[in-house]
């Protein structure tokens, strides 16, 4: 049996089976942890810490009768949520400097206009994604992240991605260019303004 | 004043023909872009910002300025954004191509280009010929030019772009092949025209023969791998078509049972190899260019005529005194200078055999002559071509740039680019003769290689069957040519080159001097600097440099004998200045220039002022030995 450790602090618990996985484990506290806004963020197993994204890896799978030690570090919804706006926030930056290059090469006819033309592409739908994860979170753990609800631009932004897609099945890349530089980089910049505090 | 009108003022100051065909087309619908300016969609697509086209241009400009051309070749003027910030940038020295009437019409009509097309050096061209004219006219094979397109216009026009794309560097190759060859032969070219002077006499101006051949066909014979496939056909055309070779391919028509009535020849090298010493170079005449190598009119052969050619202002001046006022428009090679001649005896119609312009399969020219085996081998990824062949005895690689023209078949043909200059200039002829001489038909029966726009594409046997029907008084025709020929003005010869040496005397005392006061600010700028006290012999330089221009005019010749020079000085001034030299450094670095160019000046004087006075006394010899030839035949 290991010993457990949530947040440096010893636990007890039952393997009644002796078959119980870390999943299990995680699972079970995640609950209890729920109404604390609280969820296990990382973990090291017999001091090796998991690399990012454990939850779906092979540590999660292992038999605690196998470790000798476990160690579960939590965070709040919050200080993870502050997190994810963050980056949303930087990345439409990114996608914005990205836009730039994109335009400027669409303009010049450089071919490195498809590699950030996907960049950018790929991007916007990542932040939508990002933005609907943190907005579900903000309902579920009744919390106020954004200063307006980013649901309000997803329509939009969608629109505009169709329209690239039309545009750029089109050939025409001049319009594809105004389209990013005056049409998606202004909506993105609302969306920063608008939506974060 | 109407926006059109307006364009076409100042527009049409500089080419009155880009209005034509204007008239009857519809223009494209011009739209205002949001932060001003206009725009407008052709084919489905935008071809400028709907939002801010003046932005979208800087970009575009910026991206050029770069490149640092010295002249942008724009395709697609659209409603002018892009040639605007160029000017703007202070690229004034453009020439615009259109490729859409339409688009043409749109903008003309709506928007005012007239202060961009203001700019001396901005030209709008709307036909290919136009604007290849354009940069042989304007442009220099030492200027570093620039084609440009905006993505619409390649995306709508992509081959018109690319044909223009290969004519502009075509032409700039011919251009910088005019330069090598300049730098390569001028001085040869002098010295060959100086050691002519005593067979001139006895060879008669190719003139002679205008409108002798009045409707005759021709036939004008090129060395290209496929002439041995008109082997047979061309020996049906002696006696009825005026057969003229080009040297290289006089001993495979020789091999094909062909004595051909002209060889035309004007390589400034002797070529005894291409002759066969023996009794069919007695049947043929020799066609020369006065600045062929002298060797060449030392032939054995049944006649000999010469051509002045414009490139040498000593000779050109000349030929009239010779008795000639015909100078041929040449394209590099003998074969374009023969189909000018054509049309100069009334040849009608020409017809072109062996004039492939590409190698062959595995051959650059036909078999029988001076190419005894070859092999080519083309690289198509690193855009070259080896070629291995032994002329006569000698084994010899040589490898040169690919290049690419358009094919019979209608597929790319393999080039390089003597032969793409060749034929680019070809096509500008015809273009040429359609407008000049309508009447006059220009066949291409070669049967392979490239395609040659503007000339008829035909089968030799058509051209046996529609063209050729009896025998013709050839010979006769020539030999009542030759009996008329113009009488030489030998005084004015002896003149001219008399006071040439005169003037080549006093240009090289006036450069001595020069020499001096360039010599003597050197030494002052070395004690005391860069101070008023060089402003003396700054000003006498260039005094002195006014008279030796004023002495010049009176004998142009002195240039062409220095081109070297002047394409050296011209580098010289395209260099990017040294700062990190100061001034100082800059003004003995010019002063280093001038003394180059002086001291060249100076040995060029001395060598031909000798050489002049000797042309002088060998036409007054000449005339002697006319005139004695004249009483011995009681004239």
């Amino acid at each position: 049996m290991p010993k457990v450790y949530l947040d440096n602090m010893q636990i007890d618990y039952e393997d009644t089976g002796k078959d119980s996985t870390i999943r299990e484990l995680v699972s079970a506290l995640d609950k209890e942890l729920g109404s604390l806004k609280r969820f296990i963020f990382e973990i090291a197993v017999d001091g090796t810490d998991a690399p990012h994204g454990w939850r779906g890896g092979e540590v999660s799978g292992r038999k605690l009768s196998e470790c000798a030690e476990i160690r579960l570090t939590t965070t709040s919804v919050e200080d993870m949520a502050i997190v994810g706006l963050d980056t949303v926030r930087e990345y439409i930056n990114v996608i914005g400097e990205t836009i730039e290059a994109c335009v400027k090469d669409l303009r010049i006819g450089s071919p490195s206009a498809e590699a950030a033309f996907s960049t950018v592409f790929e991007g916007v739908i990542e932040v939508v994604k990002t933005m609907d994860a943190l907005s579900q979170g903000t309902i579920r753990y009744n919390m106020k992240l954004f200063k307006k609800k980013p649901e309000e631009y997803f329509s939009p932004l969608h629109q505009k991605l169709e329209t690239i897609t039309n545009v750029k099945k089109s050939g025409d890349t001049v319009l594809l260019a105004d389209v990013l530089e005056y049409e998606l980089k202004p909506l993105l910049e609302e969306i920063k303004e608008e939506v974060f505090h | 004043m109407t926006v059109f009108e307006k364009n076409l003022r100042n527009i049409a100051s500089k080419d009155p023909a880009i209005f034509e065909g204007l008239e009857n087309c519809q223009g494209v619908e011009i739209e205002e872009a949001k932060a001003g300016g206009a725009t407008f969609r052709y084919k489905g697509i935008y071809f400028h910002s709907r939002y801010n086209p003046a932005t979208e241009a800087d970009v575009q400009a910026v991206e050029m300025a770069g490149k640092k051309p010295d002249w942008v070749f724009l395709f697609g003027l659209g409603c002018g954004h892009l040639l605007s910030a160029l000017v703007q940038k202070g690229f004034k020295k453009v020439i615009v191509f259109e490729p859409s009437t339409e688009i043409l019409k749109g903008a003309l009509e709506n928007i005012d280009l007239s202060p961009v097309f203001d700019e001396e050096k901005v030209f709008l061209a709307v036909d290919m010929h136009s604007a290849i004219e354009r940069l042989r006219g304007e442009t220099e094979g030492f200027d570093n030019l620039l084609v440009y397109s905006t993505a619409p216009y390649k995306s709508v026009f992509p081959k018109e772009l690319s044909d223009f794309t290969n004519r502009i560097h075509n032409a700039h190759i011919t251009n910088q092949v005019g330069i090598k060859t300049d730098m390569k032969s001028r001085s040869a070219w002098i010295d060959n025209y100086l050691s002519n002077l005593k067979s001139l006499p006895f060879a008669p101006p190719i003139d002679v023969l205008r409108d002798r051949f009045k409707g005759v066909p021709m036939i004008i014979a090129g060395a290209g791998p496929s002439l041995r496939k008109n082997g047979e056909l061309l020996r049906e055309f002696k006696g009825k078509a005026l057969i003229v070779a080009a040297i290289t391919s006089y001993k495979p028509l020789l091999k094909l049972g062909v004595v051909p009535d002209f060889v035309i020849a004007s390589e400034m090298v002797d070529l005894p190899e291409y002759f066969t010493f023996g009794e069919d170079d007695k049947k043929t005449r020799l066609i020369l260019g006065e600045l062929s190598h002298p060797g060449m009119f030392e032939r054995d052969v049944k006649g000999k005529f010469v051509f002045f050619s414009p490139y040498l202002s000593l000779s050109a001046t000349h030929a009239g005194l010779w008795g000639s006022s015909y100078f041929p428009a040449i394209g590099g090679s003998v074969t374009t200078a023969a189909l000018d001649m054509g049309i100069m005896f009334g040849c009608n119609p020409i017809t072109f055999v062996g004039q492939d312009l590409s190698f062959g399969e595995n051959e650059t020219h036909a078999p029988g002559g001076v190419y005894v085996a070859q092999n080519v081998r083309i690289d198509k990824e690193n855009g070259l071509i080896s070629v291995e062949d032994e002329y006569i005895n000698d084994k010899q690689t040589y490898t040169y740039k690919l290049q690419w023209l358009k094919g019979l078949s209608g597929k790319p043909v393999p080039s390089k680019y003597d032969w793409a200059t060749f034929h680019q200039w070809f096509e500008n002829y015809m273009h040429y003769l359609k407008k000049e001489r309508p009447g006059v038909r220009v066949i291409n029966a070669t049967e392979g290689g490239a395609y040659i726009e503007g000339m008829e594409h035909t089968t030799l046997r058509r051209v046996l069957e529609t063209c050729v029907n009896k025998e013709l008084p050839l010979d006769a025709a020539i030999d009542g040519a030759v009996a008329s020929r113009p009488r030489i003005d030998y005084t004015s010869l002896e003149a001219s080159f008399r006071d040439t040496a005169a003037v080549l005397s006093r240009v090289n005392r006036l450069a001595a001097s020069i020499l001096k006061e360039a010599a003597e600010a050197k030494n002052i700028y070395a004690k005391k600097g860069l101070t008023s006290a060089l402003k003396g012999n700054i000003d006498r330089i260039k005094r002195l440099e006014e008279s030796i221009f004023d002495e010049s005019d009176r004998a142009k010749f002195i240039w062409e004998a220095l081109i070297n020079n002047t394409y050296a000085l011209k580098e010289y001034l395209k260099e990017d200045m040294d700062d990190s030299a100061g001034e100082g450094g800059q003004f003995l670095r010019d002063l280093e220039a001038v003394i180059g160019s002086y001291k060249s000046m100076t040995a060029v004087c001395l060598r031909f002022a000798k050489r002049f006075d000797e042309a002088a006394a060998s036409i007054r010899a000449a005339r002697g030995s006319e005139e004695n030839r004249g009483i011995a035949a009681g004239l």
